[in-house]
């Protein structure tokens, strides 16, 4: 049977290695390349990477789009890409369906796509046609609206409310193209305290397509929780930089819970 | 020289990548006449059959493909949607012709599984080698391999099937047939024993 991924995350911003907490505090915590390397050798299942340096630029007002995808970040993706035979996902930011033929000109084999997907879902559908559903990851930021009483979907860099439900848009995203879902919490993120089981199974059972559940991971036991609530694989960015044997670890905690997972 | 086939449907960096870094000499190209002169052909592909006949047709490589593998009997390496074209027909909203190199057709995974199960088949998953084909050589013979795909193949000489792979059904994930061999999950995306079956290719090209 399918094994269930584990996939660690790579945070970008302006060519370092960042770790957040609730879509917040940037601290530089290393090298990409680096850790690309050890990922590589330890043979993950999959590498997100997500440059977040534009979301500064659009922060600070500047709507420089001439330049918009950070050289620097492209230039990692096409070294990363020549050595690590594995699948790669980008995103961060991507806006234009020129900036995301970039993106897979250099190396990647799934654009994750967020905010433009949300205010442009057509973007979604021809960038599926053009390279396949399979390519294409729509990435979904949510938070608990304490108000409402439901989970809402933000923007931009988590810091705009939409007033519309995850599974509303995961739905929606499906059928305009998406081959799976990237879901962030970002209440758990970088807390370390467990993914957000009831976001993520409300997700899962409104689309068909894979979910990848992300945000809160700080013990490998965190994994089983997010798939027994329904997600596909599991991503983590601190778990994977801050704890030796991560990937043993990971798979370890899945396999004692007879999760199906790559020895 | 090897000639990994543009015709526009996925990501050939990553097939040159690794023939590169196996040490092989490699071209990206859709030009009939540098085909014909290549020591074997890499059809690799993503997406739609129907795109994908489409485009093979637009860019005039449907003959070439042919001539290569069923008049010269040189070898073919397919991959994903590569091995899908490879057959008769393929059933997307309607029927599309394939290649027709490969007796069989190309199915939707979900008019034959449990709607429950979700679609792409996306992962890693145990490709279960039938023996059919030497070109797994020595890789463990249930190891897993990554898939993303919607489509699976039915050919209908089971003789042709090299490794069985398991999601809702048991599917054929390898076939060989004539000088043509073909994989549904990417070789270029799994790591050692994805390299080591390309490097296995490719070795059995320089050595004929």
């Amino acid at each position: 049977m399918l094994k269930t991924r584990l996939i660690p995350v790579l945070l970008l911003q302006s060519g370092h290695l960042v770790r957040s907490e609730a879509f917040n505090i940037h601290q530089i915590i290393g090298d990409p390349f680096h850790e690309a390397e050890r990922f590589n050798q330890w043979q993950v299942d999959e590498l997100i990477y997500l440059d977040i340096t534009q979301d500064q630029k659009y922060q600070y007002g500047r709507i420089d789009r001439e330049h918009a995808l950070s050289s620097q970040a492209l230039d990692i993706l096409s070294e990363v890409s020549k050595r690590c035979f594995m699948p790669l996902t980008w995103g961060g930011s991507l806006r234009t369906f020129e900036e995301v033929q970039e993106v897979f000109s250099r190396g990647a084999d799934k654009v994750a796509i967020n905010t433009q997907a949300f205010e442009e879902p057509a973007l979604i559908k021809k960038i599926a046609s053009q390279y396949g559903n399979q390519a294409v990851v729509v990435s979904i930021d949510a938070m608990f609206n304490d108000e409402s009483g439901k989970y809402e979907v933000c923007i931009n860099g988590g810091k705009e409310r939409t007033g519309i439900t995850p599974e509303e848009w995961a739905s929606k995203a499906e059928t305009f193209g998406a081959g799976e879902i990237l879901l962030q919490s970002i209440d758990r993120d970088g807390k370390g305290s467990g993914y957000d089981v009831e976001l993520i199974n409300r997700v899962s059972h409104c689309c068909n397509i894979p979910l990848i559940a992300c945000s809160g991971a700080g013990m490998y036991e965190h994994y089983v929780d997010a798939i027994e609530a329904g997600a596909s694989a599991v991503a983590a960015a601190n778990l994977w930089h801050f704890k030796e044997l991560a990937d043993r670890g990971g798979r370890r905690a899945l396999q004692r819970a007879g999760i199906n997972v790559r020895i | 020289m090897i000639a990994i086939l543009d015709y526009e449907m996925g990501n050939l960096s990553s097939i040159y990548n690794a023939v590169s870094y196996l040490g092989f000499q490699a071209v990206i190209t859709r030009d009939p006449s540098v085909i014909e002169k290549a020591d074997g052909i890499i059809l690799p592909g993503v997406g739609a059959f129907k795109v994908g006949m489409a485009h093979l047709h637009e860019f005039g490589l449907i003959e070439p493909i042919r001539r290569h593998v069923v008049e010269e009997e040189k070898p073919l390496f397919g991959i994903c949607l590569g091995m899908q074209l490879l057959v008769e027909v393929g059933y997307e909203h309607g029927e599309t012709k394939g290649l027709g190199i490969v007796k069989g057709e190309a199915v939707p995974f979900k008019d034959v599984i449990d709607p429950k199960l979700r679609i792409p088949h996306v992962g890693w998953n145990s490709v279960k080698q039938t023996g059919n084909s030497q070109l797994f050589g020595d890789i463990k013979a249930d190891s897993d391999f990554y898939f993303v795909h919607s489509y699976i193949v039915r050919p209908r000489d089971p003789d042709v099937v090299c490794s069985v792979t398991d999601y809702g059904v048991d599917f054929c994930s390898s076939l060989s047939f004539g000088s043509a061999f073909a994989t549904q999950f990417h070789p270029e995306k799994s790591h050692t024993q994805g390299l080591q079956l390309l490097k296995n290719w490719l070795e059995g090209i320089e050595h004929a």
